[in-house]
């Protein structure tokens, strides 16, 4: 019975999942809270925003007849907070001829927002907002998550939230692929997930247990030759390129890093080429461990260092020896 | 506009488990007598949560349907009183109906009230007498839920599907959305939590979703509780409706400003203007717009309240009778 075994094998996830945070089985024991997602939820939702095209259609005012209403799909969709005052969204949303656009934060902050950039072929848009957010920046997975990795999406499908809370589905990374959808501009591997995606979601985030962002939610697409309908995601190193893209003067400081294991400096994992980071020799691998006289324990550390402009001695760990690299003072952010 | 439904979520469950397994700390449980492994941990755990919120579970069928082959799911919301989603009832099209509990009793049922805006009705079950209650541990955003069925297996052999709170208080607040699947075989039926703890009833939104497009809806059982009385003595309640018109965003300011007033509504009725302001209605403060509208929600039509305004910077209360939505 198809129904039936739909039904059970999800209930086994489930089941060790509880044991896996020792929910007790002993008889009076208390009742089993598993807190894990909406935990994360809690902390990574205030991130995750409502955007509207501006001018929009109204839609609070109308007379609710049906519970849902028909959704165009120009109507608005969801976005998320990487920095102070920047929102990434995906690029189906975005218009380069309408370029205005309203951010609402979980907080109920409406914020006015303009197209920063538009990375059509990653179909990533960046927006500005006028004022700073009341929301925390995102952070970005530093690689590609592993197929089964469990992911929880959260975007606001049909515009319905009231308050901007937006909806969470929970599933696995089904894994990699290539689409081939007549839809789709982005032409390189996207995430595949099991998590529920419905119209509305598209720029909302996928997000690791770990609340790093490993995908921007995508509309739902066709594969032209499976004909299957995909709940897919954008990659975050395509977030990340759109990012370096929108700075002035395309990639300036271009490599993706990570904190280092035990948190001794910051491991480059990428080098993106033509960037500031390439022409001074900094390779994938490489410890950065202090830029000038600051010691760079947090990604924000070297975003400080680097914005004071200037030369800057970069001091670096490679194969177990200390490198020192000077860094031009074009050497931007 | 047809939404696209999502393939099923059965494939999910096997690499679940796996990687969840393996993410979390996968400490044995120690029964009894020492050591348990964790397999045998969970499915303890798991089927004592089925268990659980199997309690409230019943299934409703036309009495002369011994094959219950048109069997819907049902909630035990009080005593002798059961609550399912209103489709359910309808596609039977007869009244004589009868109710199968866990224990494998089948008594005969009486359809009373019907909630038009919950979407759900009530049926009297004499003799049925009612579970006791586990509490409600987790219902936040993100919370692992189970939507439990009685058709396939009867209630006696639940069917369950697995998934997490999508969003809670949807639809100013008649309904919480869930990414577990549903369909025939379930709406109706209990929505628990890992305790067992009855979350809501579940119900059949809008079959333009699809059965499995990881959107379902659930009424919370507190919604359905609030009313229960009066559905149980076969009142058909009805939305209410004010006749206020109010901004569509806060202005920071306590209180909804009121923009306008729609003629011959019950708003215009209490004598409510344009440029007063609504602090209060039915005893519960306005902070603002939200919170007007869950109020606002919560409105049957033929309900006396009292609305507090305030007008050029004096407070008043003005005597409203809740008006039948068009």
């Amino acid at each position: 019975m198809r129904l039936a075994r739909a039904a059970l094998v999800p209930l086994a996830a489930l089941g060790l999942v509880a044991a896996g945070l020792r929910l007790a089985a002993q008889e009076g024991a208390p009742p089993p809270r598993l807190a894990l997602v909406a935990d994360l939820v809690a902390r990574v939702a205030p991130s995750v925003v409502r955007i509207e095209l501006t001018p929009g259609r109204t839609r609070g005012d109308l007379p609710r007849r049906h519970l849902l209403r028909p959704v165009s799909g120009r109507d608005g969709g969801s976005g998320l907070v990487v920095g102070r005052d920047l929102v990434v969204t995906h690029g189906a949303l975005a218009d380069a001829a309408a370029p205005a656009f309203t951010v609402t934060t979980a907080r109920g902050q409406r914020v006015a927002a303009t197209l920063l950039h538009l990375d059509a072929r990653r179909e990533v848009a960046v927006l500005r907002a006028a004022e700073p957010l009341q929301a925390p920046a995102l952070e970005l997975a530093p690689a590609w998550p592993r197929t089964g990795e469990l992911v929880v999406a959260l975007g606001d499908p049909f515009g319905t939230a009231r308050d901007a809370a937006p909806t969470v589905t929970f599933g696995v990374v089904e894994g990699r692929a290539r689409l081939d959808a007549p839809e789709a501009a982005f032409q390189g591997e996207v995430l595949l997930t099991s998590a529920a995606i419905n119209p509305g979601s598209e720029g909302g985030a996928l997000v690791d247990l770990a609340g790093r962002v490993v995908g921007l939610l995508a509309p739902l697409a066709r594969d032209r030759r499976s004909g299957a309908l995909h709940g897919h995601a954008l990659p975050a190193e395509a977030v990340l390129a759109a990012l370096v893209a929108a700075r002035e003067g395309g990639p300036r400081w271009a490599c993706r890093l990570a904190l280092a294991p035990d948190g001794g400096g910051l491991l480059v994992e990428r080098v993106v080429a033509g960037g500031a980071a390439e022409r001074a020799g900094v390779r994938p691998g490489d410890l950065l461990v202090r830029a000038g006289e600051v010691v760079l324990d947090t990604t924000d550390a070297l975003r400080a260092a680097l914005a004071a402009g200037g030369a800057l001695r970069l001091v670096l760990v490679r194969e177990g020896a200390e490198v020192t690299l000077e860094l031009a003072p074009e050497g931007g952010r | 506009m047809k939404l696209p439904a999502k393939r099923p979520a059965a494939s999910v469950g096997l690499l679940a488990v796996v990687v969840f397994a393996a993410a979390v700390d996968l400490r044995p449980v120690s029964g009894e007598g020492g050591a348990e492994p964790p397999e045998r941990a969970v499915s303890r755990a798991l089927s004592r949560a089925v268990d659980a919120g199997a309690r409230h579970l019943v299934a409703i069928r036309p009495a002369d349907d011994d094959a219950r082959r048109r069997a819907r799911s049902g909630v035990v919301v009080g005593p002798d009183l059961v609550a399912t989603c209103a489709s359910n009832v309808d596609v039977f099209g007869v009244d004589d109906l009868v109710v199968e509990d866990a224990a494998g009793r089948v008594l005969p049922a009486s359809l009373r009230g019907r909630d038009l805006r919950l979407r759900v009705v009530v049926l009297r079950v004499p003799d049925l007498g009612a579970p006791a209650p586990a509490p409600v541990t987790e219902r936040r955003a993100g919370a692992f839920v189970l939507a439990l069925g009685g058709v396939l297996g009867g209630p006696a052999a639940p069917t369950a599907t697995q998934g997490v709170v999508s969003v809670t208080g949807r639809f100013e607040g008649r309904a919480d959305q869930v990414d577990a699947p549903l369909d025939a075989s379930t709406w109706g039926g209990p929505l628990v939590d890992l305790a067992g703890g009855l979350i809501g009833v579940t119900v059949h939104v809008d079959a333009r979703l699809g059965e499995r497009s990881g959107v379902g809806f659930a009424v919370p059982v507190p919604r359905i509780q609030a009313v229960l009385e009066r559905l149980a003595q076969g009142d058909q309640l009805e939305a209410g409706w004010i006749g206020v018109v109010i901004p569509r965003h806060d202005d920071g300011e306590p209180g909804v400003p009121v923009r306008g007033v729609v003629p011959n509504s019950a708003a215009a009725a209490a004598g409510l203007q344009t440029g007063d302001r609504i602090v209060g209605v039915a005893g519960r403060a306005i902070p603002g717009r939200r919170a007007f509208r869950e109020v606002a929600a919560d409105l049957y039509a033929g309900q006396a309240i009292e609305l507090e305004v305030l007008r050029a910077g004096t407070a008043r209360r003005l005597e409203l009778t809740v008006a039948p939505r068009r």
